[in-house]
């Protein structure tokens, strides 16, 4: 078993998984955004998860795409804000704080 | 001068039709059409769990996140063409024709290339094992390696299957693979390592807009019976009568 679930994480981390529900992101599983956590959970000194920051992993769920038009925020990643990552601005675990 | 045999013929013929629409009708009685939600075959035992699953195909947003974490929970090789599910974009132009992508099973994302103002519709549609209640896949297969659990899973025994690949030929949905290294066919097992201890499949676990639900469709109260009384779901290729328990919300005709 690789994933862990959002009960799991919030055992520790309950100030984060406080923090995304009370945002756009609050339905997003932990582990969508932040890889398998079961190994972390398991040995949390020994193994991370992973905390991606690129633009492009954004990207996945929010670049322009029509046919994912009004059912997400989207951006076109080649116009917007180009030289800055996605996280300098919008905050993952609260996107419109 | 008696009946002529021609017009005896022609009374013979029309008794063994009414015989034959009788024996139909007769026939059509005691098995009547099921309702989709019971297309199907009935559950083993009603007490106990019969898993289904529903895809609503309005909040798909195409972002791989499920093919991903499937190829990450249960080892599927990364390479591409093997997956145990992958989403597929669906456009239909203003001509009528229809484009269907999937590059990588959606694991990288998704680019339109077609332009906003030529597409008529364009959605996305998650596919996997539809877990079968009269599935092809088990019927075929010469060793008996494939079965569905009583709680309605189908599934691949690795240490009888002799990899003769008649059951990836029999799946109408594509929904499985001969495993590279271990030779033997392989497919979604619903999580059943996870769902036996009381999680969610990892492509639920991680889809960020609830677009897939696992259910139990013995629980009549539960949230899939719900999500089904509330929606107009259809499954795939329903005229072949393979008891599909994967239901999608707002399918297209064009989905194969």
């Amino acid at each position: 078993m690789q994933y862990a679930g959002k009960d799991a994480c919030a055992e520790c981390h309950d100030d984060k998984t406080e923090e995304l529900s009370s945002g756009m992101h609050a339905n997003l599983s932990c582990e969508t955004c932040h890889g398998p956590g079961m190994k972390h959970y398991d040995n949390p000194d020994v193994t991370n998860i992973i905390k991606p920051s690129e633009r492009a992993f954004c990207g996945i769920c929010h670049s322009f795409n029509p046919t994912r038009k009004d059912k997400i925020a989207q951006i076109d990643l080649s116009e917007h804000n180009v030289d800055n990552k996605c996280i300098e601005c919008h905050n993952p675990h609260n996107p419109w704080e | 001068m008696g009946i002529s045999s021609k017009e005896q013929s022609r009374r013979k013929f029309i008794k063994s039709a009414a015989v034959a629409a009788g024996g139909l009708l007769a026939t059509g009685m005691i098995n009547p059409f099921n309702a989709v939600l019971f297309a199907m075959d009935r559950p083993e035992d009603p007490t106990k769990p019969w898993w289904g699953y529903a895809i609503d195909i309005t909040k798909c947003i195409g972002c791989g996140r499920c093919a991903n974490a499937c190829k990450t929970e249960n080892n599927v090789p990364r390479e591409p063409f093997y997956f145990r599910t992958w989403v597929e974009q669906y456009t239909i132009l203003n001509d009528g024709t229809v484009k269907v992508e999937s590059p990588n099973g959606g694991i990288d994302g998704f680019k339109q290339t077609v332009a906003e103002e030529d597409i008529f519709k364009s959605f996305f549609v998650p596919k996997m094992c539809n877990h079968c209640s009269k599935s092809p896949c088990v019927q075929v297969c010469p060793v008996g390696a494939t079965y569905v659990t009583p709680d309605g899973v189908v599934l691949v025994d690795e240490t009888y299957c002799i990899g003769c690949r008649y059951c990836v030929q029999a799946c109408p949905y594509g929904c499985r693979y001969i495993h590279p290294e271990k030779n033997v066919a392989d497919k979604c097992t619903l999580c059943y390592h996870r769902i036996s201890k009381g999680k969610t499949t990892a492509c639920v676990e991680v889809c960020p807009t609830q677009a897939r639900m696992l259910g139990d469709l013995n629980d009549k109260k539960g949230p899939l019976v719900k999500f089904l009384k509330e929606h107009n779901c259809l499954v795939l290729k329903p005229h072949l009568n393979t008891g599909s328990k994967l239901y999608y919300n707002e399918l297209s005709q064009e989905v194969g």
